[in-house]
């Protein structure tokens, strides 16, 4: 009997639960708040999308996450055990493209396991699968910005972490390849049993990958709330049209507008700090700024990502 | 002023025309021009003695000067071309491995550690200004040989371009591949062989280059001033005996061992950075 209980505790690898985690960047009158006591848990295997408004600290949280940053106070636990750095375990994918440039395609992606000693059998089918086979002799200056994304996404896999972190992975890149490549990371996330933590501006990304959708606040970030998204999976491109889709576009829409009301009221200059300054909103596509009643054509083109669809 | 404008612009079209006319003739036999006009120019400064030039010897006596060593006549001292630019090149190359075998350990120590920052580089930075020749005299007297102590100024030369450049592309590689790496499950010491030394490689080389090239100039001058044996020796041994020709066979010595220096290193940094050289395939 207690055997079962042994078996689903290691099937359930991978919770993450960050508790009263605030991270304060600066001190004096430079200090910044970039997270505020927020709390979340992430049920093992979950994919959890996190939308927020410009400098709200979703990159602070992932980087706490990561073991990257420390927080200033409060902890983060992944199966019980806190969070003291970086680890194999939980990997990252970065917003610029981070493949190292002196490396091949191929090395690139056999990174992981080659540093751990592990065994780099995965490395060709996780190439082949990813569409990937014709570039492994590249280096990734070579690449288009997808194929890059493509890799850096196969590096991560070929470590076979329980945890998927990614920081707006997809936010330099056109809206076509951005849409391949969100239904490409769900194909690519169903065949492994990880736990997904997906940071974005996006809205309609932000429901297309998640099973929960977490809306911070603005500065400084905390939760506001936690949207479910009732959509089954597995998800693709026809999921972006259904109706459930559209409602929840809009639910979220408005309470990020509310966000970046607030933070367009109270914007101060923009912080030194690289997670404080979320990069231009020119890399995102422009659609038709949702002209909802009250709220700043300017603002609401920041977070419509692909327009009204 | 508009007939001088008009000059002018006629005088740069009928350059670029000929530029461009050149760009259609190969490299090599460009190359070949270039070095070509180099001589023209150096003949027509003897044939009409302009400033000096009328004591110096001309392409022509060059020619059979430079043959003549180059089949064994000896130079100075009863050595051989050969033997004094073996002399010389040895001396550079041990002088120059020596300084990148010290500066570029240090250097990544001093560019990951802010301890070693502090207590080394003061110091470094103090002595970093002082010419490498200007330790010539000390280093006569520091050293038991002469020849101990031209590798010992070679290395002085060579060694501070390498460091400060090492230090300087360790400080800029970006803090989020290391990040990447270390969630990858790199330890500290793979952060450094795997991510730190190869992002810093092209700095690292760019500092090596420039110090070969101070390793030449300054064991040329090292060598003029303590003697033996060396194509310093041999040039200034030459203008004391007011043997024009000799001085002109040196400097062509050391132009040529230079340029294959250069060459040598540039084919080597290439090798080494194949990320570098690859032309991108697909736009961004």
């Amino acid at each position: 009997m207690s055997s079962h209980e042994e078996t689903s505790t290691t099937d359930s690898r991978g919770r993450v639960t960050v508790e009263g985690l605030s991270k304060t960047y600066g001190t004096g009158d430079g200090r910044v708040v970039a997270v505020d006591d927020l709390d979340l848990e992430i049920e093992p295997g979950e994919f959890v999308t996190v939308l927020g408004p410009s400098g709200c600290g979703k990159s602070t949280l992932l980087d706490c996450i990561a073991g990257h940053v420390e927080p200033t106070t409060g902890q983060v636990t992944v199966d019980g055990e806190p969070v003291s750095g970086p680890d194999p375990s939980r990997g990252v994918v970065f917003q610029e493209n981070r493949l190292f440039p002196w490396k091949t395609v191929r090395e690139n992606v056999a990174f992981g396991p080659t540093v751990r000693g592990r065994s780099t059998d995965r490395v060709e089918p996780l190439l082949e699968r990813m569409g990937l086979s014709g570039f492994a002799d590249s280096y990734p200056n070579e690449l288009s910005g997808g194929m890059a994304q493509r890799a850096e996404l196969a590096r991560l896999l070929a470590n076979e972490p329980a945890i998927m972190l990614m920081d707006e992975p997809f936010s330099g890149l056109d809206v076509m390849t951005k849409q391949r490549m969100q239904v490409e990371l769900l194909s690519a996330w169903r065949k492994t049993d990880a736990t997904a933590l997906f940071v974005t501006h996006d809205v309609e990304e932000a429901i297309l990958l998640g099973d929960r959708v977490v809306v911070m606040t603005a500065r400084p970030g905390t939760v506001k709330t936690v949207v479910d998204v009732p959509l089954d999976r597995p998800r693709d491109h026809g999921s972006r049209t259904s109706e459930a889709v559209t409602q929840l576009k809009e639910h979220l829409l408005a309470s990020i507008h509310d966000e970046a009301d607030v933070e367009f009221a109270t914007r101060e200059p923009p912080a030194s700090d690289r997670t404080m300054s979320e990069p231009s909103s020119d890399s995102e596509p422009r659609g038709d700024a949702v002209g909802r009643d009250g709220h700043e054509v300017g603002a609401a083109t920041q977070y419509t990502g692909e327009g009204d669809r | 002023m508009t007939n001088y404008g008009q000059t002018r612009r006629r005088a740069s079209e009928t350059v670029d025309r000929l530029a461009r006319r050149l760009e259609t003739v190969s490299p090599r036999v460009r190359r070949g021009l270039s070095v070509l006009a180099l001589f023209g120019l150096w003949w027509a400064l003897v044939r009409f003695g302009v400033a000096g030039f009328a004591f110096f010897v001309s392409p022509a006596e060059t020619v059979v000067a430079v043959a003549s060593h180059l089949v064994g006549e000896p130079v100075a001292d009863g050595g051989t071309i050969y033997r004094h630019a073996a002399y010389t090149a040895g001396r550079v190359a041990v002088g120059v491995s020596l300084a990148v075998a010290v500066a570029v350990p240090m250097g990544l120590l001093i560019g990951t550690s802010r301890r070693w920052e502090r207590f080394v580089y003061p110091g470094l930075e103090f002595l970093r200004p002082i010419p490498p020749i200007a330790w010539v005299p000390l280093v006569l007297v520091i050293f038991p040989t002469v020849r101990m102590g031209v590798v010992f100024v070679v290395f002085l030369g060579a060694f501070f371009p390498t460091l400060v450049n090492t230090i300087r592309g360790v400080q800029a590689v970006d803090a989020e591949y290391r990040r990447a790496a270390e969630s990858l499950g790199a330890s500290n010491r793979q952060v450094l062989t795997r991510v730190m030394v190869p992002s810093a490689l092209p700095a690292i080389l760019t500092g090596v280059t420039i110090g070969v090239g101070l390793g030449w100039i300054t064991v040329i001058a090292a060598e003029m001033i303590t003697g033996e044996y060396g194509l310093g020796h041999v040039i200034f041994q030459a203008y004391r005996l007011v043997d024009v020709e000799s001085v002109v066979v040196g400097m062509i010595a050391i132009g040529a061992l230079g340029a294959a220096s250069t060459a040598l290193i540039s084919a080597a940094a290439d090798r080494a950075t194949p990320w570098l050289s690859e032309s991108p395939g697909v736009t961004r």
